[in-house]
């Protein structure tokens, strides 16, 4: 049986590690053609060694997504390298988490560069081959902290939250040729996480918030992005799927 | 290869409203996946026309009134004495006014009826599967579909509006309930979809779907077959981290 992406060319945000290196692994695992990046050149680099093997095609490009000229020259050569983009996933992104006291510009700016303008910016240069693409999907990772509030997470939530809204109205802007959806992860064990799952109280205590008591894991979210990336989800648009345990408040 | 094929084999699913447009697509594709199925409709003979395409040993009629206990007693039995228990539910059912008015000139009859068929039945449904599914000690899974007028108002809609936004209030809180047992539960907010419903918008005059669809993303129908490929998906492994999700399938129609 064919992979559920096979021949789909598929663009990867984040791509070295966490939610988006599971991401890549399974697109590449269901046949998907990829172009990953990421800030850590070397990690992406590995990471398409490891993929592309045989027929799979994997390419590597370092890339700051908050940096609108690196996106735009990196996104042309991924185009190039794939024949065109029929997907983006929107993956890469930071937290700082600070009480609001503490929130200094630098860390603001920088949230809302990496999480916020960075899809934007992506989304920006991959439109053309999207619009060429039969059919295209983007799917952008934003957070339950975009959904609920948390203290300490005024900056990254803000930034998620714009994040869905951005999606939400790309939907409106771009059908019905290309959907678009967002993801709001829960607490998942990535490295931007570590604070607090490497601490056994912090842990418990996010654990015993969730329905499911656990934490999610990178490829929870990986198969979410499948779901949205496929034509299994053929009539979903400007969706939210929580992907979160039973942990958000609603 | 696929790694996602299959998803459902040796589990045993109930799903109500099964002889209708979204019921009948899930059963075909839960069957497909690998799942005995328990097909749950009030009307018997077009339940039992709908499954004579299934071989015998994989799906069971309950011709069942899923808005009384005695139903639903029956529903769980027959997914037990022939297959061995219950993995999936799917609470599908569900009937529109029969006649569109305002809520101070609609019926009382209307309410009753209509909380019996949308609301009461999940209600009932969660009761009695959730409680075999602990005592099987497996975990599981369980859709319940709402609607998008759950999550926003239409007038003269009123009390379809209301009975699926209290779907959502009971799916979300069994969600709680569930997670300790491994049972997960979400609910989808369908948009419109082309299904012999009696009473939907289908049946309009076709300048009115064109203005109704105006501004929407995909500005179409949805079809059985979409709604049914969400749902497997909430029903699968490839959803486990997911509960307590409520989602709309509505082509970009919410903002």
């Amino acid at each position: 049986m064919a992979g559920k992406l096979e021949g789909r060319r598929i663009l990867v945000t984040g791509a070295a590690s966490g939610m988006g290196l599971a991401i890549a692994k399974l697109f590449a695992q269901e046949g998907a053609m990829l172009a990953m990046l990421d800030r850590n050149g070397g990690g992406v680099q590995a990471l398409a060694s490891e993929l592309g093997v045989g027929e799979r095609s994997a390419h590597a490009f370092a890339c700051d997504v908050s940096d609108r000229a690196s996106v735009n020259a990196v996104v042309a050569k991924a185009g190039e390298a794939l024949g065109g983009i029929d997907g983006v996933i929107n993956a890469a992104g930071i937290l700082i988490g600070k009480q609001f006291d503490d929130l200094d510009p630098e860390s603001w700016d920088k949230m809302l560069a990496v999480n916020l303008t960075g899809p934007y910016n992506i989304v920006r240069a991959a439109l053309p081959m999207l619009r060429a693409a039969a059919r295209a999907t983007i799917v952008n990772i934003a957070s339950v902290g975009g959904q609920m509030p948390m203290a300490g997470m005024a900056g990254y939530g803000a930034s998620k939250a714009g994040l869905a809204m951005f999606t939400k109205c790309l939907a409106f802007d771009l059908g019905p040729n290309i959907r678009a959806n967002t993801i709001c992860p829960g607490v998942i064990k990535t490295e931007m996480t570590r604070y607090l799952w490497e601490n056994p109280e912090h842990a418990a205590r996010a654990e015993d918030r969730v329905a499911l008591r656990r934490l999610g894991l990178p490829e929870d979210v990986a198969r979410a992005a499948l779901f949205f990336s496929t034509e299994d989800s053929s009539f979903t648009t400007g969706t939210e799927l929580p992907v979160d345990g039973g942990f958000s408040w609603r | 290869m696929s790694v996602i094929h299959k998803k459902f084999e040796a589990k045993t699913a109930i799903i109500t409203g099964a002889a209708g447009g979204v019921g009948a697509a899930l059963v075909r594709r839960l069957i497909d996946e690998g799942a005995n199925v328990v097909a749950v409709d009030i009307r018997a003979d077009v339940l039992a026309e709908s499954l004579t395409a299934y071989p015998a040993e994989r799906v069971a009629a309950a011709a069942a009134d899923i808005s009384t206990e005695a139903g639903w007693e029956l529903c769980v039995r027959i997914a037990v004495e022939q297959f061995g228990g219950v993995h999936l539910l799917v609470n599908n059912a569900a009937v529109l006014e029969k006649q569109r008015c305002p809520i101070y000139q609609m019926p009382v009859e209307e309410f009753d009826r209509m909380f019996a068929i949308n609301t009461k039945s999940v209600f009932l449904g969660l009761r009695a599967v959730m409680a075999q599914m602990i005592e099987q000690g497996l975990g599981g899974s369980i859709v319940n579909v709402a609607s998008m007028a759950a999550m926003r108002a239409r007038a003269t809609a009123g009390l379809y509006g209301a009975s699926k936004r209290a779907v959502v209030g009971l799916s979300n809180s069994a969600a709680l309930e569930g997670g300790q047992f491994d049972i997960r539960v979400n609910c989808i907010c369908p948009g419109p979809i082309d299904t012999p419903m009696p009473g939907t918008i289908k049946n309009a005059d076709p300048a009115v779907i064109a203005q109704r669809f105006a501004g929407r993303a995909l500005q179409r129908f949805g079809t059985p077959e979409e709604i049914s490929n969400f749902i497997v998906y909430l029903l699968s492994d490839e959803a486990s981290f997911q509960t307590g999700g409520v989602y709309t399938i509505d082509g970009g129609a919410i903002v």
